[in-house]
């Protein structure tokens, strides 16, 4: 089909609307598109104006469609070429400059300019406005604006409409002082009522912009540029810049010209077709609807929509019916929101209203058989998104009008536990009710746990746990038992530590498997060996089953293993001291075999890093010293100070008490690392307070025994155990303290985490009153246990296990 | 947890999360115990935990039922018989229509091996263009958006367990922690690890209010709002430029439209607050890592691809796709309806994720099966459409209908049950009397998911294997025996095997080479290594858990944007009809019900059907809590309960659609279609409520 | 199934002590076998996928390993991370008569 040609006169947001509305109805097929546009480049989105104008957004940002979108739809766009009149009898558009445009369907998008008062001494001869004075209205506009407002001291706005207040924000952001000049009663006429304009103006004034009302301006003052303002009222005021925005005049002249109906602008059916010519359309702010003409955008693109339904025929049936106008705005901070009209049209409107002016809180509404009709938010407009739906919707609205106004959150109080209902539902997920759950604890399941697993009660979405656990502790009336497996020594065997003891006692179990066999139905758990492996070996020292499978990497070489693989090797070095020759002999060793890093620990040793598995038995061998244990659940090592040996201040001999420690205790193992230390006078040195165990030197020859310190990633000053006056009494009680944390503590509980369970009373009962009467047998258990020892190193000339060294191995064949 | 040897090892048969469990013989029947598999970690939902008590229920079929004249009752009958009568029934329609007037109509819950066969049946033995499935009712709009933005349509292009490790999430739609509870604690881990979660609905539901930020949309509105929070990324300087510039394609055209969606506007539209709006964005768009997922909520509208495509341009100007711990997806809801999607059981699509008007695609079928390529059927019309004809000229005349009850599920129901018995023949295969076998002229009694073995694939693309539990019961037989049955009886001369493996070994030659590549994937490597994420091109392809991260699936691997307009739904509210509605799942029930409204348990926590409305705006309508109210629309009304909850919007009312009869939710929906995936609009119309009186 | 893949003879079953993992090098490949303490065999990839610990250095309990690093967790039969995101590559072995393992390489 032969395509008909559309011509659009004016490429603002109305013309470029109502041509995508088109386009996406696949007006493209149809019609042959061409637009005059006054403005030299594509159109913008007028809305936003005011934000270049505040800098809150940059003109690229504003732009709706730039020039390549008119060449990639295919439209010719006479850009800066006004459209001079329209010949309908030819059916053509003639353009100022000489362009003639057939059409055959014809829509005129002219929009609107600034509307101008009658006010004398606008212009200078040249019939230019006076340098200084501006409309608001187009980018340029805001370009000049802003380009002149800087270094200017007064401005003026004329007009305390919605534009003109964005305008004067606009300018106050240059930092001149800005007056808003108003010819009516109050601000935003059109919008506001009197009670909320007046909140308005005093809002407004705080933030330091003078507001005159009912001032009606005659005059600009000035010669060759803008320095003031005479009003009717006889008074005169000083500005450097006035800016007049007094609303909208619809741009109709050339519609007049060529004979359709005009009165304030070109008077539209409700296909948006001219009343008299049926090939020629109106849209936007140059169109005059049911007598109305809308200057904001929302409107302009319904009419649009329909406009395109008709041109391209998608849908005969669309009718334009008028727009609900409805305005949210933010001056100064200041939010407000209007809705329709600001006053009741009818004695049936219904109006409920609130108002608290020293907030600057301003509500009403008016509503028309349970419709809003109009309204007004002033200050609080946390309801508008609300209310503006329930406007363009009509949506009924609910009987409570307090609720209209106000978010009165009177959430739903959470029901307490008595209260709720057996049959009240806890888990969704699992349909389980308050009964069944109460129900379960009652039949003995008394841990959150055990009624979860019995009820399948938050086994779904989870969200329901807190509740269980509330419900179970109420049930239970506090006598709740937690999930016994926290109580558990390692997770792969349901009992508690002396339980797990008295069992493996009795049962005469000594290795790992053993246990997981007679304890655990056979089910073996990777996570509980290691544990298993230390108690065992607490219990049965010397007798105890090694089984290597059980013990974690760095047990099974006796190194630490680093985050690549490779590990270290740190000889023992008792008390921290060294020799010449023993110094010698690690650099040698560091040397032959490449070790990337050697560095001093934090327990006065050597530590080297870096190292292969496959080179580790080769190192000891060559190094020739006993290891330092910096890898193991076991005691590592006890630093000290130079005590009475050389220093000023030492009270006691620390060092040779570290040596005698650590030849006491080394090797030993433990639920988790026992660091120690020693110091010669209460300057503390090596920081013998914050150890799991540790020895201080005090007056008189005393030493005083903390335990339970820790300076690692948890901070605590241990306590003082007890004061004693020997070497040998301190690694006594020491000992015996160990014997017992090895005995009573779980897996991996350091120190800190045992006396503060135990308590250092009860413990000192023990380990100092022997109150249970088992000091003894502590103290022979730990005997025991360090004449068993022997230096894991020695497996350099005996590996335990096949290719125990070995990180990789070929592939036969 | 560890299976205990005697159980076996499967997985649940509702929905698409696909939870692993185990099931124990327990007596004569099966007992459903935890099973500890990568999706679900132990956890299930009640409906998972009371799947088996439909295996041994008494309203179970055992023998196929006939109906000998219309107007007559269903008796019943042998297999013989039935099958001759379906037989001689599509000849004749066959005869004296041509080979259009046979359409096949399959679901979204079947295996991967039924879809496939289905699909092979209809083209190859029946000759017929008339396949499709309730998936259309489900999840193509979603799938639609997926393929024209990223040139690929895989629910989630990431596992699970990646969504603990984003910074973000933007959730449309989605009600997870009722409709698919188990997933629920990847967002709670999220959220755990100081991540924020964004959900959008319209109601506060259980899911929005484990939410860090909630958007209380107004229905129908979700491409207002996936644009507004672009416009403000823009505003605000959140875009990637650099993801942008090299990965993406047609973003001018993107920035231009969002620009005119500036936030007031938008709050006008969507019923959003501003400062919510700017919340959202800013929560998005200063993550380093985010995630955007829709679900029906957004998908179900006659606009549903445009939503969908709106959001992904968010997560592409965001550069919160085709990196590690980003990326858009959405939560399918059928149990296979990823895998049902895949394998032919669509109009349009052939095996492996090919188009069925596509030459190349035709080629590799036919030599597949075995045909000439020429007596392929081109596309034929979608699920609507194809319901919509049944028993005009030109529509179908015999209809054969596989796990789906259309009767309820469909939209426009009294609409689609006139169709129905329009049909000179319907053939319904299920395992209960659904409302839609009660129609039919012969029924056949299938097996169920514990009774057969095949593959499913869930919503994150990981290809399953369901065990056989135990045998089908006497009478009983499973869709694959039915189907291959039919082929014979037909005179096919082409192979229809009946036996899962065999038929999947098939699948994966067919799907060689396609979107939906399953060629490398064997029920033994499912088993071994816990499922497998297509596309997996070789036996030895590890699969695929991570989409996009080097290029997206488009010819020149960049992602397209799509400039989407909001277009608002079809149905606006009036002063006719003044309301919202939109519908939804419930917990204890399960699409329509078929299953889930047989079990005991289930149906003691939601018996009935209710409407969901606001107290304020019940009480404009003297409506009070339990009283029994009419909803109408313009297909029709229902009756059913109020249910009085603050957590809905006051312009709104929601209905679940799980219930029949009466309480019908599609009584009321509106069938409006999306001119893409042809998704009926069910989630948004506009509704009158009037309290019943007696 | 696997008709594609080689298998490989990586050693005497008793290179690898009961319950414990050894790392072999087959090819450029590197594949970590593990021998229960009931004695069944399992092979799969050298390295954990978190941070690329050595997973024949971890402790193993029934069918379960832990590695020595970051103790992420998973199921030697399957693969399938038990703690942690992703699982590992996992290859048959068998013993064959002789006493040798044999690893399937896909």
């Amino acid at each position: 089909m032969q395509k008909r040609n559309l011509v659009v006169i004016g490429n603002g947001m109305a013309g470029a609307r109502a041509v995508e509305e088109i386009l996406a109805r696949g007006g493209a097929e149809q019609f042959e598109i061409s637009m005059f546009g006054d403005e030299p480049y594509g159109n913008y989105n007028r809305i936003l104006l005011s934000n270049v104008l505040n800098g809150s957004q940059s003109e690229s940002e504003i732009y709706l469609n730039p020039l390549d979108w008119y060449r990639e739809n295919g439209i010719t766009l006479h850009a800066g070429v006004q459209a001079d009149s329209i010949l309908r009898k030819s059916k053509c558009v003639l353009g100022c400059d000489g362009t003639i445009e057939a059409y055959d369907k014809l829509i005129v998008a002219t929009g609107s300019r600034a509307h101008i008062p009658p006010i004398s001494g606008l212009t200078l001869e040249n019939r230019q406005y006076k340098p200084g004075l501006f409309v608001f209205r187009t980018l340029e506009d805001c370009r000049e604006i802003a380009e002149y407002a800087r270094e200017r001291g007064r401005a003026a706005v004329i007009g305390g409409g919605l534009l003109g207040l964005e305008a004067a924000r606009g300018l106050q952001n240059f930092g001149v002082a800005v007056d808003v000049i108003h010819l009516g009663p109050h601000l935003m006429g059109q919008q506001l009522d009197a009670p909320a304009g007046a909140i308005l103006k005093a809002s407004i004034e705080k933030l330091g912009i003078g507001i005159h009302l009912s001032k009606n301006t005659m005059a600009v003052l000035g010669e060759d540029r803008v320095t003031g303002l005479a009003f009717s009222d006889g008074t005169t005021l000083a500005y450097d810049m006035v800016v007049i925005a007094t609303g909208i005049t619809p741009n109709a002249e050339i519609a007049k010209r060529c004979g359709l109906k005009v009165e304030r602008a070109i008077m539209v059916d409700d296909h948006m077709r001219s009343v008299d010519d049926p090939d020629i359309y109106a849209v936007g702010e140059c169109a005059q609807h049911d007598g109305r003409v809308y200057g904001l955008v929302s409107p302009l693109w319904e009419q649009a929509k329909v406009l395109a339904d008709q041109i391209t025929g998608r849908n005969p049936n669309a009718e334009y019916h008028g727009s609900k106008i409805a305005t949210k705005l933010k001056v100064m901070g200041i939010e407000m929101a209007s809705l329709g009209v600001p006053e009741p049209q009818d004695e049936r409107d219904e109006i409920v209203q609130f108002t608290e002016p020293k907030k600057g809180t301003y509500k009403k509404l008016i509503i028309r058989d349970g419709r809003l009709t109009g309204g007004i938010l002033l200050g609080d407009i946390g309801k508008a998104a609300y209310l503006m739906q329930a406007f363009d919707r009509g949506t009924p609205l609910p009987e409570d009008r307090l609720a209209l106004l106000f978010d009165i959150g009177a959430p739903a109080k959470k029901v307490s536990l008595e209260e709720m209902p057996a049959d009240a539902q806890i888990c969704n997920c699992n349909g389980v009710s308050k009964g069944a759950i109460v129900g379960c604890v009652k039949r003995g399941k008394r841990s959150p746990k055990a009624a979860m697993d019995a009820t399948r009660a938050g086994t779904g979405c989870g969200s329901c746990k807190s509740t269980v656990t509330e419900l179970v502790e109420w049930a239970c009336g506090g006598a709740v038992e937690e999930d016994p497996s926290v109580h558990y020594y390692v997770p792969g065997v349901p009992l508690t530590k002396p339980e797990l003891i008295r069992a493996c006692r009795e049962q005469n179990l000594k290795s790992v498997s053993a246990v997981f066999e007679v304890l655990a139905g056979g089910i073996e758990d990777a996570a509980s060996k290691p544990g298993l492996a230390s108690l065992l070996n607490t219990i049965w020292p010397g007798e105890y089953e090694d089984q290597r499978d059980a013990r974690f990497i760095n047990d099974r070489v006796h190194a630490n293993i680093q985050k690549d693989g490779t590990f270290s090797v740190i000889p023992q070095i008792p008390g921290g001291v060294t020799s010449p020759e023993q110094l010698r002999r690690i650099a040698d060793v560091a040397e032959k075999y490449q070790v990337p890093m050697v560095k001093l620990t934090g327990g006065q040793r050597i530590d080297l890093l870096g190292v292969r598995k496959d080179d580790l038995p080769k190192m000891w061998r060559d190094l020739d010293m006993p290891s330092g244990y910096a890898y193991a659940k076991r005691y590592r090592t006890c630093k000290s100070c130079v005590g009475t040996e050389f220093c000023r201040f030492g009270l006691g001999d620390s060092t040779s008490l570290a040596i005698k420690i650590e030849r006491e205790l080394q090797g030993l193992d433990s639920p988790a690392k026992l660091k120690l230390a020693t110091a010669g006078c209460p300057r503390n040195c090596s920081e013998a307070m914050v150890k799991d165990a540790g020895a201080v030197a005090v007056e008189g020859g005393k030493w005083e025994i903390y335990v339970g310190g820790a300076a690692g990633a948890h901070v605590r000053k241990g306590d003082l155990l007890c004061v004693v006056d020997s070497h040998e009494a301190v690694i006594q009680y020491i000992g015996r303290f160990i014997q017992y944390y090895r005995e009573n503590a779980k897996y991996l509980e350091r120190t800190y985490g045992f006396v503060q369970r135990i308590g250092i009373e009860k413990i000192r009962a023990v380990v100092v009153e022997d109150s249970e009467g088992i000091a003894a047998r502590l103290d022979e258990e730990l005997q025991k246990t360090s004449a068993a020892y022997r230096d894991p190193w020695k497996e350099a000339f005996l590996p335990a296990t096949p290719n125990q060294f070995a990180s990789l191995l070929p592939v036969i064949q | 947890m560890q299976p205990a040897s005697s159980a076996t090892a499967t997985h649940c048969p509702y929905c698409a999360l696909q939870c692993g469990m185990n099931l124990a013989r327990a007596g004569r029947s099966l007992a459903v115990q935890p099973r500890y598999f990568p999706v679900n970690r132990g956890g299930l939902c009640q409906k998972g935990w009371s799947s088996t008590e439909l295996l041994d229920h008494p309203e179970r079929l055992k023998m196929p039922l006939l109906r000998d004249a219309k107007g007559r009752a269903l008796r019943p009958a042998s297999w013989d018989e039935a099958l001759e009568r379906i037989v001689s029934e599509i000849r004749s329609a066959q005869a004296s229509f041509g080979p259009d007037a046979v359409g096949v109509f399959g679901g979204g819950s079947l295996t991967n091996e039924k879809a496939y066969l289905l699909g092979k049946f209809a083209r190859v033995a029946l000759r017929t263009s008339h396949i499709d499935y309730n998936g259309r009712f489900c999840m193509s709009s979603a799938a639609a958006a997926a393929i024209k933005a990223l040139g690929l349509d895989r629910g989630l292009p990431f596992p699970l367990a990646d969504i603990p490790h984003t910074e973000a999430i933007l959730l449309i739609g989605s009600n997870a922690a009722e409709t698919m509870p188990p997933v629920m604690q990847y967002f709670d881990a999220q959220r755990a690890n100081g991540g924020s979660l964004i959900v959008v609905d319209p109601r506060k539901t259980p899911t929005a209010q484990a939410a860090t930020l909630h958007l209380q949309i107004t229905p129908g509105t979700d491409a207002a709002l996936a644009n507004g929070l672009l416009h403000v990324a823009i505003r605000q300087g959140y875009l990637d430029e650099e993801f942008i510039a090299s990965r993406t394609n047609g973003f001018d055209a993107v920035r231009r439209i969002a620009s005119s969606y500036w936030p007031d506007r938008v709050e006008r539209i969507t019923g959003i607050p501003e400062t919510q709006l700017f919340q959202a964005a800013r929560l998005l768009g200063t993550a380093a890592t985010a995630m955007i997922l829709t679900a029906r909520g957004s998908e179900q509208q006659s606009h549903g691809v445009d939503n969908v495509l709106g959001f992904i341009n968010l997560a592409l100007a965001l550069g919160k796709a085709g990196r590690a711990y980003s990326g858009y997806g959405c939560l399918t809801g059928q149990g296979n309806g990823q895998g049902g999607r895949e394998h032919g059981q669509k109009a349009d699509q052939l095996p492996g994720y090919r188009r069925i008007d596509n030459p190349k695609h035709r080629a590799h079928i036919a030599q597949v099966w075995g045909i000439r390529e020429e007596h392929l059927p081109s596309a034929g019309c979608s699920a609507y459409e194809m319901l919509d004809g049944l028993g005009t000229d030109g529509g179908v005349r015999a209809l054969l209908v596989f796990g789906s009850n259309l009767a309820v599920s469909a939209p426009r129901a009294r609409h689609i049950e006139k169709r129905l018995d329009a049909l000179d023949f319907l053939a319904v295969s299920d395992f209960f009397l659904s409302e839609t076998a009660e129609r039919a002229d012969v029924v056949l009694p299938s097996a169920q998911w514990a009774e057969e073995e095949g593959t499913m694939t869930n919503l994150e693309g990981r290809v399953l294997y369901r065990r056989l539990a135990l045998t089908p019961p006497p009478g009983v037989r499973t869709d694959l025996q039915i189907v291959s049955e039919l082929a014979g009886r037909l005179g096919c001369a082409f192979s229809f095997p009946a036996e899962p493996g065999a038929i999947f070994s098939e699948l994966r030659r067919a799907s060689a080479g396609g979107a939906a590549d399953y060629s490398g994937i064997t029920y033994d490597r499912i088993e071994r290594e816990n499922g497998l994420f297509w596309p997996c091109p070789s036996e030895d392809h590890p699969g695929t858990p991570r989409l996009f991260l080097d290029c997206f699936a488009t010819p020149d691997g960049r992602a397209r944007f799509h400039a989407v307009e909001y277009r608002g739904a079809c149905e606006q509210p009036d002063r006719e009809f003044p309301l919202y509605l939109t519908t939804g799942r419930v917990m204890a029930q399960y699409q329509s019900g078929t299953q889930t409204r047989r079990v005991p348990k289930l149906m003691a926590l939601a018996p009935r059907a209710f409407v969901e409305i606001h107290p304020a705006m019940a009480s404009a309508y003297q409506i009070s809590n339990g009283d029994r109210v009419r909803l109408t629309t313009r297909r029709g009304s229902a009756t059913m309960a109020a249910q009085l909850t603050s957590t809905i919007r006051l312009d709104t009312l929601f209905v679940p659609f799980h219930f029949a009869g009466g309480e019908r939710a599609n009584l009321l929906t509106n069938p409006a279609l999306d001119p893409t995936s042809r998704m009926p609009e069910f989630k948004v119309c506009a509704v009158r409520i009037e309290k019943e009186e007696f | 199934m696997t008709d594609t893949t080689t298998e490989v003879m990586v050693g005497p079953v008793d290179e690898i002590p009961l319950g414990e993992g050894r790392t072999f090098a087959v090819g450029d490949e590197r594949v970590a076998v593990f021998r229960t303490r009931s004695g069944q065999l399992f092979a799969v990839q050298a390295e954990c996928p978190h941070k690329r610990g050595p997973l024949a250095d971890g402790l193993l309990g029934g069918t379960t390993l832990i590695c020595p690093l970051h103790s992420w967790k998973f199921d030697l039969r399957s693969g399938e991370a038990l703690m942690g995101d992703c699982g590992l590559r996992t290859y048959a072995v068998r013993a064959d008569e002789a006493g040798q393992i044999i690893v399937s390489m896909g």
